[in-house]
């Protein structure tokens, strides 16, 4: 393609074709942006639908309760216990089982806790709260998936607003916010624990915010996080399924006198 | 001059087409990470593989190192983006663009062996869409469209 037509009558300026041929482009910037302004108010509207949906400020920056009454998730000790394990791997003398299953029951709270334990092999179940509308995974990060037959949640389901295979909430540490709308890769990275925990900008490894805490309290008299009492309800809690696991029977706790009967 | 080729009407649509599409692409990608205030490139980093790992590695593993990585990358996607769709400063935004993909690819080498942890949505065997990108950015650095349709014509307009 010659220019030399147009150059003609552009001796002593810009001739119109030459801007046009200059500008060309620049609509598809026009759509670019248009694209890029749908796509996220689309995602800011289905974050924002389920925040709502489940109870929480769109705007919420951390999580500090977890229930709707502001209580923190504590259990305490559980009414009763029941084990069953054994020694199925290690056979060289010992006498702590490597295979524990142990099952606690909290009647207040209609749940069950179910601990599972075993020495022989490494693969990683992780926790999972479960529920009728959902589960929560916790481990290095948090996230809040929709039971795919839940009730509470069955309209936005059936609209395809939410997809029980990706969590409905997530949280990493680090980030900023409580994510709704979390990108595959995101979910990948974390679940191989390739993030951290971020104070101030800098990477930390967990434990030593723990082991800053316990010293901190020591220095000002102050109570950390688990204190005395959280202390004594995991000891109690504990030392429950081991004695259903060496008495071969269904332990309870005695709220009113403190004794494992 | 490069820009003095003559090309057939539809020889300059699909290079123009094809610099646009890569140029949209390149910004999507840099702006997406820009309006992420969570994005960061160490977990990419962290995850390299291959012959160079270890200087990926050791760009993830200084916070002052990695925020200038973070900054490039992020700002580097949406200038040659902008570069490529407009045809301004277009040369350099190409060859910053190839820079860049090359990184990518040394960075994630698709070899025999080496497996990542974000799966791939294809199955590549030493090629990949990275260095297929950076082979169609080559192309347009030596068939040179900016000088026909962009804004490099009028800045620098011939004489």
């Amino acid at each position: 393609m010659s220019d030399s037509a147009e150059n003609k009558n552009g001796s002593s300026g810009i001739s119109r074709r030459e801007v046009v041929k200059g500008l060309a482009t620049i609509p598809v910037l026009g759509a670019f942006a248009f694209a890029f302004y749908r796509k996220r108010k689309r995602a800011r509207q289905i974050r924002n639908s389920i925040m709502e949906n489940i109870s929480l400020n769109p705007d919420e920056t951390e999580i500090t309760d977890i229930t709707p009454t502001g209580e923190k998730i504590r259990l305490g000790i559980p009414d009763s216990a029941v084990s069953s394990g054994g020694i199925y791997h290690f056979k060289d003398g010992r006498t702590v089982p490597d295979v524990l299953h142990t099952v606690f029951e909290f009647n207040e709270y209609d749940l069950t806790m179910m601990y599972s334990a075993t020495l022989a092999s490494s693969k990683d179940r992780g926790k999972v709260l479960m529920g009728n509308d959902g589960y929560m995974e916790v481990g290095n990060t948090m996230r809040v998936y929709d039971d795919r037959d839940s009730t509470r949640y069955k309209e936005k389901l059936n609209k395809g607003i939410i997809d029980p295979s990706i969590p409905i909430l997530s949280y990493v540490p680090g980030k900023k916010n409580i994510d709704a709308v979390t990108s595959a890769t995101d979910q990948y990275f974390a679940g191989r624990g390739l993030l951290y925990t971020y104070r101030g900008g800098k990477r930390v490894d967990t434990t030593h915010l723990h082991i800053k805490e316990w010293l901190n309290c020591i220095r000002s008299e102050g109570t950390p996080s688990c204190n005395i009492d959280r202390g004594f309800d995991e000891a109690i809690t504990a030392h429950m399924g081991t004695m259903a696991y060496r008495e071969g029977r269904r332990v309870q706790w005695d709220r009113e006198n403190e004794t494992i009967f | 001059m490069a820009g003095d080729i003559n090309y057939s009407n539809r020889q300059l649509i699909m290079q123009v087409v094809m610099r646009v599409l890569i140029g949209w692409h390149f910004l999507y990608e840099g702006l997406s990470k820009l309006v992420n205030p969570d994005w960061s490139s160490v977990a990419f980093l962290l995850d390299s593989k291959g012959f160079l790992s270890s200087f990926f590695y050791s760009l993830a593993s200084n916070p002052e190192v990695l925020r200038v990585v973070d900054f490039l990358n992020v700002w580097g996607l949406i200038l040659i983006g902008l570069g490529l769709i407009l045809g301004l400063f277009s040369r350099i935004s190409i060859i910053a663009g190839i820079a860049l993909l090359g990184m990518y690819y040394l960075s994630h080498p698709p070899f025999v062996g080496y497996t990542f942890s974000v799966p791939s949505e294809g199955a590549y065997l030493w090629i990949n869409k990275n260095l297929i990108e950076m082979a169609a950015l080559a192309v347009l650095l030596v068939f040179p469209t900016w000088m026909h349709i962009g804004v490099d014509r009028l800045i620098f307009k011939r004489k």
